[in-house]
């Protein structure tokens, strides 16, 4: 080895110690001065170096440097996340990380637990007492009690009214559905119930006050025959609501004045809810009992009276009296009085030579 | 067992800390050293540093492999390259360099053996500002960062032979001025 070749190899080297104890280094080394010294050069020179490498950076760049790792995997954290959520619930979870989403979510929480509070508040209004709201008008439920008394009334063949005159509540409560102006003169049986009727006027102005919508437009029946008509609709509409009313009791509830107050003449109990009921027969049983008793129509009397004094030979069943008043039977003044309400005809039945003719819905 | 930069680094990008503050322990230093020896400007070779640790960590997975130090001193070179083109410096690192002669003056070896270790460090801290920055460059990345040639070769990406004839040169022109304050230092001291 040459000091040239020395030279080039001492600048390259890595390690100087391991340079220099090579054997063709070392045996250059020994007998050549200049490359002594050339390789004590480097050695300070590398040291020198070294001790420039090693030389403290300010204080502060290492806190900087120590935070951009930190920093660096809290934002990959923040973009990988969402990838890496397994289901929607878990990545609206993390979009919902942010605050303002933070807080329209828990806005709306509370709206629900809101709205969920109140939803479960009990009603105030009394479910017992229902009304028609918009109408103002007052519609009592039958009590449960009146319902058990018409069964307990038909299985034990009692009529309903015996019921009532055991106990005055049904009338009572009649009595309290009225108009006012006819609740003025009270039946001497139902002056003890003038207190109560007071406190179910009381209850049931202060349901209408509750109850009425505020805004809404209501209407009050002051009119005793507004009332009456009102009630008219009410009681046929109670005689369709029960399942035994005949067809002879609807017939009645929807007939015009005149003709209830003629069947009333036959059977007064059968006009209305609020006429004195007779003493013993029910107003439903009564009608009924009517329609299968012509001989206590009038009308009826007068057609099979006309019909066995013309020796008219009829067949059993309806009768047309328009084709008797055509064929010159009837008179035109009575098909008048004789013509039955709408929907019903005269019917014909035959008991041996005796003829029976009573009202029969068609 | 020692742990390698590269071990170091696997822990490092995955958040450990300890292994991050290792490697700023491992190579903190040399790169601000490389950035103030090479801009003589202490704020500058820290923002410097901090943005060779910012570059590296977020482009972690661009590592795949290899020395770990030629990575992080090829972003030191880039960013020390970008921050010459933007002060109007000339252009760097042509590929062309005039050939140097030796002319460095012999040393006796007792001369250098009584030269301390704080003067030969300021003695470099001299030259260095003296060379050109190419050769500047240079030297700092074999003989402050420590680098190999094969690892310069990769870092300055050229071959290898271009590499050593780089760093012969800028040898030849630093061991002329250290030789020379040497001398003076000798002359001063009567040695």
């Amino acid at each position: 080895m040459n000091c040239n070749e020395f030279k080039n190899l001492i600048g390259e080297a890595e390690n100087l110690a391991v340079f220099s104890q090579t054997p063709e280094a070392a045996a250059h080394l020994k007998s050549c001065s200049d490359c002594r010294a050339k390789l004590a050069f480097e050695e300070k020179l590398r040291q020198g170096f070294a001790g420039i490498a090693s030389e403290a950076a300010p204080p502060d760049l290492a806190a900087k440097i120590m935070a951009i790792q930190a920093e660096q995997m809290s934002r990959t954290n923040m973009h990988n996340e969402p990838s890496q959520a397994d289901g929607w619930f878990d990545r609206l979870l993390l979009s919902l990380q942010g605050f303002p989403f933070k807080v329209a979510f828990a806005a709306g929480f509370t709206g629900f637990l809101a709205a969920v509070l109140i939803l479960r508040q009990p009603q105030t209004a009394p479910v017992s007492q229902p009304a028609t709201i918009a109408s103002g008008q007052r519609q009592e439920v039958p009590a449960p009690a009146s319902d058990e008394k018409l069964l307990l009334a038909k299985s034990e063949n009692k009529s309903l009214q015996t019921l009532e005159e055991e106990s005055t509540e049904p009338a009572t409560m009649q009595m309290a559905m009225a108009p006012k102006e006819r609740r003025q003169v009270l039946p001497d049986g139902l002056k003890k119930s003038a207190p109560v009727l007071e406190q179910i006027d009381t209850r049931a102005e202060r349901a209408d006050n509750e109850e009425r919508i505020p805004g809404a437009i209501t209407f009050t029946l002051d009119s005793s025959d507004d009332a009456f008509m009102a009630d008219k609709d009410a009681g046929a509409a109670t005689l369709a609501d029960q399942p035994a009313a005949s067809e002879a009791d609807m017939q009645l509830a929807l007939a015009p004045e005149r003709e209830r107050a003629a069947v009333k003449a036959v059977s007064p109990a059968a006009t209305s809810r609020f006429a004195p009921p007779p003493a013993a027969t029910p107003p439903r049983l009564a009608a009924s009992k009517k329609a299968e008793s012509a001989a206590a129509d009038p009308a009826g009397e007068e057609l099979r009276e006309l019909l066995e004094s013309s020796g008219l030979e009829l067949a059993e069943g309806f009768i047309d009296i328009d084709d008797l008043a055509m064929r010159g039977y009837l008179p035109s003044a009575k098909l008048r009085r004789l013509r039955p309400p709408s929907g019903s005809g005269w019917y014909l039945q035959k008991t041996g030579d005796r003829l029976r003719v009573f009202l029969k819905k068609r | 067992m020692t742990i390698t930069p590269e071990e170091l680094w696997k822990d490092a990008r995955r958040g450990d800390q300890s292994a991050w503050q290792q490697l700023y322990g491992l190579f903190g230093g040399p790169v601000y050293q490389f950035f103030l020896r090479n801009t003589r400007n202490v704020e500058m070779a820290a923002d410097k540093t901090q943005e060779v640790f910012l570059r590296i960590f977020k482009s972690r997975e661009a590592f795949s492999g290899g020395s770990l130090k030629s990575w992080i001193f090829r972003i030191a070179r880039n960013l020390l390259i970008d921050e010459w083109r933007k002060s109007g410096h000339r252009e760097v690192l042509s590929e062309n360099l005039p050939e140097v002669a030796d002319q460095s003056m012999p040393v006796e070896e007792e001369v250098i053996n009584a030269i301390e270790h704080a003067q030969m460090k300021a003695m470099i801290d001299e030259c260095l500002e003296l060379l050109d920055e190419d050769s500047r460059m240079t030297v700092c990345l074999v003989y402050l960062a420590g680098l190999s040639i094969p690892e310069l070769a990769e870092v300055m990406e050229m071959p290898l032979g271009t590499a050593k004839t780089r760093v012969r040169q800028a040898r030849l022109k630093l061991d002329a001025m250290l030789c020379e304050k040497m001398q003076i230092k000798r002359v001063e001291q009567g040695l």
